[in-house]
């Protein structure tokens, strides 16, 4: 999505007049005479502490260039107590836009007795496009830091004027003294909102700066399953207005933009002509799309990479390469060249946070669905494992920008309009995941053998049908031990099979994707004297552990819902019966109010020397609120538990 | 070559950048796919597998023999906090590119030629690269691609593209134009300068080729890189080629080609001399976990110019190690002088007081490891030539050479004879006698003598207590430099298991359906050096519980209270309370117990040893003890104790023995590991152990109500 970022950007305005400006940078002082800070005996356990963290974005017109320019100040002073906080903090990388300059850097080491080392500047070094990354980088390691010592840096980067940007001043490490300042020069308004406790900007008497500031601002970890950096102290600012413009952000104007940013006006013979080899011809509207999905998620290659030639259009379908923005727009010509109505659908992934209806930026707008109202579904344009269906697990059930279009004459499509509503998911009833087992226990009582059923739905088979249908041998070895018998370390299979294995069969929600097998254990029995053990537990694959995690601050986040039900029969052997049956009946959930969010609970049943066990193992919801977390952490630990049952068998 | 300094036991330090990045820009980082991810010399090794001590440390550690990926609750992988899209990519390229995707898709030709000349009284040298990939199926999934460079190898030459055949029988060209230069940012490496050209074959359709050309400039005799036959896709025509002039000589060596059919041909024509070894019809390369690195295993060539002919003077290059040794020690000759009075301050106030020998070295070896912090910052030649100690001390960090050479100028300024030292890890099988050239070795340390006896310091591995070896250097072969004009090779020895040892020893009792009681844990060896590690990662990742992650003693539902940690120079010493949970069933009449708290089977099972191809490397020989004592509590009586066990192996071995004294069960278990490899054709009795092994950990005791 690095597109994105820049066509928002052309916001143009024109500079009305020139004015001299005192640029922040220029005035920060650099103590000459740096001494150790004294530091509470509280911290002297932490890796390390953030002593100061200064950030100034500096808006200003520069008379030279009669342009507007950002200058991005941050002034940071580290405490380093050990090993591993001198590993977070030694290297540093700056970031560089395409047109950004480093314009001062200053970086100095203060070991614990006041020594100070400052830094050679013919160790800085840059990268440029790394995997993942388009801009530059200044990177440098920092010199003469040594335990209990301090890390002081400085650095100014000016930019084209940043229309808005986000600053987090929490993280795993204690701030103890934080700032943010922004400034703008006359007849800019920029506008800022502060989150998670960190204080609202206070906007200076002259209108033009706006401070956020705050001491001893705890650390803050994650605990897993959490939207954790949604959670952190930060603060988002976005440019309001310029001399030539009002509102410069609002959701109608970025759907706007966006839609003329993927809807491309060229490319509709590229489309036609790859239309036209597929032979959709007597096909339902539907079945055309799927066929076409189909068809670029097989010849396309998928690029992450902000090259421009993998967003052209015309070049995504001459060279079948592109980025994600790329393969957006060659679904979208093909859907105008089919006549099915879209709509464009910006978001992000829970794990990562989400837009907000009332402070429109497209910050949090990187991930790309197509919504086909006529079907009521999703395309997930470049990730090769989804189907037309629902939104991808992660971004369904939050916030999204819905940009609508409209069919016009022949085969273009126009803007109209935007909605910001939630994605829905799949119901847990349509993620159904589980393990059919029939246990026969051999005639010399020292083994078993297993009669093994895994069948998943929705968004639990959409991987498992990629990889399984991409495989080969290794993999699937290696496969079928992890999904399969992972509880089980000497399966040994005598027979394995696949069902609905085809890709395409994703798109249909009451499809099962099932793995048949047969596999024998000599683990699974073990004799004890004149009794048997019979670990059964195991059966049901590992199972997630989270013994250890005693509390937690965050939300706790889920990938999808889903049911686990399985059923495992055991068939006793002739003249035993079957003892610590009590173990089997666990029963624990996760009430929200009065409703029953999650649980898990299985069952057993005798009858005629074959013990039957069942399990439900239900996430109904995809986020619970962290004072549920001992229910839910005792829902996960039920199935780790079942996990290690074990039945005696003894002679009757 | 590109210096291949991945020495390094902190790989897992890259995630600062990741993580940083990721953190500042708030956006995806997108998981380096494993071709570029695996970069070692250009694109001829760029099969090797990713280094396995990072894993070995963070997820195994104490007696494991064999790296193994976690497993989670099914494949839904919970913890995926990003989105599939991501996940996807990662997984996509990182896994299925290798392993999955090779499926069909085949490599026509393979090709490498090397022309040596003799121009303007220089050596020039160039590699030609040449391959043409035949697509099957899933062809989107095969269309990437990537070439290799850096500064001391510039690419002069680059052509890529599609041949698709036509209905006349003729194929229509269709070049790549879209093409991204990239810095790469490898695994452990602060800055390498390293580069990569990375890019997409156009429209490819179902037997079409991609075609990839491209040459090296090769711009010093001693970075030719090696040439491997093989590849992730089966290959119909592999072939590498060295035209020389008549006045140079090259010299090779070729490895793991014996159960191949290789077509060697010398020719001569217009006053050179044309090398070629052809292979046909070569299958895929195989990746195993835990194996060791391709070179071991995978066949291939290293050439390189012994010498050659200058006004009828015959000038060596690399014909032995001599030369090798001389070349080495121009470039030591050309560390900068730097001023070393803050230096010899530090190294005063270290040994003040301190009269032994051996006492001076361990204070100036432990002050190098713990206060000069290793960051690998290469650049060019700077990846060869260690930087000035002087300097290394003014900036606390450095690489393995520079901390080298600051250890060794710290010993001398305390009048302890040091050396420079260059070795191989465990990636490298070569030796200096074999293949004297710069692929033999990636590391450099500092050695120093006791009564005739070499001691190798690594300074980069910060918790390896003196006199031991570094774990990666084990058995290697390590190159002293005595003086300008001297060294010496000497075998760095392996560590015996005893010297990695860890003896558990636990007193319990029943208390309902927990067995409760005293542990008591101590490591030795390059154990506690990974606990030490363990510790950094905690402090790292602010994590918790990382001694119950350590020590695994119980199942994850034990509970771990009053942990006493004591850290001693040759051993760290645990001693807790547990409470350990779904180890006692209760039925009615009996109880079953289960005395093997210890964590064994896992770290013992190596899951594909019944249809692995490749050996196994083991991090280091190692012995675990296991001691259980159980009270039997007063109203019951002992009704069943498991067979005692045992397997005798010289590789490995393990014996189990119950012996009840009085009301107390004693339960003993004893596993030693004895390799550094085990061989394929061990594998089915290694399987035999584990399975001995596996039963036994899981057998219970019965008891009976009296």
């Amino acid at each position: 999505m690095k597109k994105i970022s820049i066509i928002i950007f052309v916001v143009g305005f024109f500079i009305p007049q020139i004015f001299g400006q005192d640029l922040k940078h220029e005035t920060l002082k650099w103590n000459h005479k740096p001494r150790i800070h004294p530091m509470d005996e509280k911290y002297k356990d932490e890796s390390a502490v953030i002593i100061q963290d200064y950030r100034y974005v500096d808006n200003a017109i520069d008379e030279k260039y009669r342009k507007a320019f950002t200058y991005y100040t941050e002034h940071k002073i580290i405490r380093v107590n050990n090993d591993a906080g001198i590993e977070k903090f030694n290297k540093l990388y700056i970031r560089l836009g395409s047109e950004d300059k480093l314009v001062m850097l200053n970086v100095r080491t203060i070991s614990p007795d006041n020594e100070e080392k400052s830094f050679s500047k013919e160790n800085l070094k840059q990268l440029s496009n790394i995997d993942g990354y388009s801009s530059d980088y200044k990177i440098f390691a920092v010199e003469g830091i040594v335990k209990g010592g301090e890390i002081e840096y400085i650095y100014t980067i000016r930019q084209p004027m940043k229309p808005y940007g986000r600053e987090y001043f929490q993280s795993d490490t204690p701030t103890l003294d934080a700032l943010f300042e922004l400034t703008s020069p006359k007849g800019f308004i920029f506008a800022s909102r502060s989150y998670n406790g960190l204080p609202d900007a206070i906007l200076s008497n002259d209108r033009k700066t706006e401070r956020v500031s705050m001491e001893n601002i705890p650390a803050f970890t994650d605990d897993g399953f959490a939207a954790y950096r949604s959670q952190l102290m930060r603060v988002d600012y976005k440019l309001m207005s310029n001399p030539a413009q009002r509102n410069i952000f609002s959701w109608s104007k970025i759907s706007g933009n966006m839609f003329d940013f993927f809807r491309d006006s060229r490319g509709s013979k590229h489309a036609g002509k790859f239309l036209k080899k597929l032979n959709l011809k007597s096909l339902t509207k539907e079945q055309k799309v799927m066929i076409v999905e189909n068809a670029i998620k097989h010849q396309f290659s998928v690029k992450d990479s902000g090259e421009e030639e993998y967003s052209d259009v015309n070049s995504v379908f001459l060279n079948k390469v592109g980025n994600d923005v790329g393969l957006t727009r060659i679904f979208i010509k093909c859907l105008e060249q089919l006549k099915v109505d879209y709509q464009i659908i910006l978001t992000t992934s829970r794990f990562r946070g989400q837009i907000e209806k009332d402070f429109a930026h497209n910050m949090d707008l990187q991930e790309i669905l197509l919504f086909l109202p006529s079907f009521n579904k999703y395309i997930s344009p470049s990730n090769l494992f989804m189907r037309f269906g629902p939104p991808t697990n992660v971004l369904a059930g939050n916030k999204a920008l819905f940009i609508k279009t409209k069919l016009v004459a022949g085969t273009e499509s126009r803007y109209a309009g935007h909605d910001i509503r939630e994605l829905p998911h799949l119901d847990p009833n349509e993620n159904n995941v589980g393990v059919n087992a029939e246990i026969r226990i051999n005639d010399s009582l020292d083994g078993a053998e297993i009669k093994h059923e895994h069948f998943s739905q929705g968004y639990e088979a959409y991987p498992h049908r990629f990889y399984y249908s991409l495989g080969d041998e290794e993999a699937l070895e290696e496969y079928k031990k992890n999904t399969i018998t992972s509880a089980i370390e000497d399966a040994e299979f005598k027979s394995f099979e696949l069902e609905n294995e085809d890709m395409q069969l994703s798109s249909d929600i009451d499809s099962y994707f099932k793995v048949h097998s047969t596999f024998t254990s000599q683990s699974l029995v073990e004799k004890a004297g004149n009794d048997i053990l019979v670990s059964i537990g195991k059966v049901i694959g590992k199972q997630m552990e989270m013994y250890d995690q005693k509390d937690r601050m965050s939300p706790i986040i889920l990938q999808n819902v889903k049911r686990y039900s399985h059923n495992i029969k055991l068939y006793i052997p002739d003249g035993y019966e079957c003892k610590g049956l009590e173990q089997i009946s666990i029963d624990n959930k996760v009430l929200r109010n009065t409703e029953t969010v999650m649980r898990f609970i299985s069952k057993y049943t005798l009858k005629d020397n074959v013990l039957e066990i069942t399990i439900n193992e239900d996430y109904d919801v995809i986020d619970l609120e962290s004072k549920y977390f001992q229910d839910y952490r005792s829902v996960i630990n039920s199935a780790a538990d079942f996990n290690k049952i074990v039945l005696v068998l003894e002679p009757k | 070559m590109i210096p291949d300094i991945h020495l390094d036991v902190r790989d897992f330090l890259c995630l600062s950048f990741k993580e940083k990045l990721d953190f500042d820009e708030g956006r995806k980082f997108l998981d380096r796919s494993k071709t570029q991810n695996l970069f070692f010399y250009y694109i001829a090794i760029y099969l090797e597998e990713p280094r396995r001590h990072i894993l070995s440390f963070l997820t195994l550690s104490k007696c494991k023999p064999v790296v193994k990926i976690e497993k989670q609750k099914s494949i839904s992988l919970q913890n995926m906090h990003y989105n599939m899209k991501i996940r996807l990519t990662t997984l996509l390229m990182g896994f299925l590119c290798w392993s999955l995707m090779a499926q069909e898709t085949t490599l026509l030709e393979k090709s490498n030629h090397i022309n040596i000349d003799f121009i303007d009284d220089k050596l020039q040298i160039r590699s030609k690269h040449f391959t043409s990939l035949e697509f099957i199926k899933d062809i989107n999934l095969h269309a990437n691609d990537v070439v290799y460079y850096s500064g001391l190898t510039p690419l002069v030459n680059f052509d890529a593209y599609v041949k698709t055949p036509n209905k006349k029988g003729k194929y229509k060209k269709n070049p790549v134009k879209i093409v991204e230069d990239k810095d790469i940012v490898e695994s452990g490496i602060f800055y390498g300068g390293y580069k990569k050209k990375e890019f997409v074959y156009p429209s490819p359709t179902p037997l079409s080729v991609g075609v990839l050309d491209y040459t090296l400039n090769i711009t010093e005799p001693h970075f030719l890189a090696p040439f491997y036959f093989d590849d992730r896709y089966p290959i119909k025509i592999s072939e590498f080629t060295v035209t020389v002039s008549e006045n140079v000589e090259i010299k090779y060596n070729l490895f793991n080609v014996d159960e191949l059919d290789i077509e060697f041909k010398e020719q001569k024509e217009l006053g050179k001399v044309r090398y070629s070894w052809k292979i046909k019809n070569l299958d895929k390369r195989i990746f195993n976990s835990g194996a060791p690195s391709s070179p071991y295993f995978a066949p291939h060539i290293i050439v390189r110019v012994a010498s050659y002919t200058k006004n009828g003077e015959k000038i060596n290059v690399s014909e032995n190690t001599d030369d090798l040794f001389k070349w080495y020690n121009s470039l030591i000759e050309k560390i900068p002088e730097s001023k070393l009075h803050k230096v010899a301050l530090k190294v005063s106030e270290l040994i003040d007081g301190v009269s032994s020998q051996e006492e001076k070295v361990k204070k100036i070896y432990q002050w190098v490891q713990s206060n000069i912090t290793y960051v690998a910052f290469e650049d060019g030649m700077a990846g060869f030539i260690p930087r000035a100690a002087g300097n290394v001390y003014d900036k606390k960090y450095g690489d393995c050479k520079d901390m080298a050479n600051l250890l060794t100028t710290m010993l001398r300024i305390a009048d302890v004879p040091a050396y420079l030292t260059w070795v191989g890890t465990n990636a490298k099988p070569y030796r200096y006698e074999d293949v004297p050239c710069t692929i033999t070795d990636n590391h450099m340390i500092c050695a120093i003598q006791d009564n005739n006896e070499f001691i190798f310091l690594d300074p980069t591995n910060t918790y390896l207590e003196y006199g031991k070896s570094p774990q990666l250097l084990q058995g290697k072969e390590a190159l002293v430099r005595l003086d300008a004009e001297n060294y010496k090779i000497i075998q760095i020895s392996e560590s015996d298991y005893s010297s990695n040892a860890r003896k558990d020893m636990l007193s319990l009792s029943i208390e309902g359906n927990e067995l409760i009681g005293k542990v008591n844990t101590q490591v030795s060896g390059y154990i506690k050096e990974t606990y030490h590690y363990s510790q950094l990662i905690k402090d790292y990742n602010n994590s918790k519980n990382s001694i119950q992650d350590f020590l695994v003693i119980g199942k994850k539902s034990a509970v771990y209270e009053n942990m006493d940690v004591e850290e001693k120079e040759d051993q760290v010493i645990f001693a807790f309370d547990g409470v350990f949970k779904n180890d006692v069933i209760a039925t009615g009449e009996k109880l079953y117990v289960n005395m093997n708290l210890d964590p064994s089977p896992e770290n013992y099972q190596i899951s594909d040893i019944d249809h692995r191809i490749h050996d196994i490397q083991n991090d280091y020989k190692n012995i675990y003890e296991y001691e259980c004592m159980l009270q039997i509590p007063e109203s019951y009586s002992l009704d069943f104790i498991p067979e005692n066990n045992s397997v005798e192996n010289d590789q490995f071995s393990f014996s189990s023995i119950y012996e009840q004294k009085g009301n107390t069960l004693i339960y003993k278990k004893i596993i030693i590991t004895d390799f550094l490899f085990l061989k394929s054709e061990q594998f089915k009795s290694y399987k035999q152990f584990f399975t001995t092994l596996l039963e036994t950990s899981q057998q219970k005791i019965t008891l009976k109500k009296k």
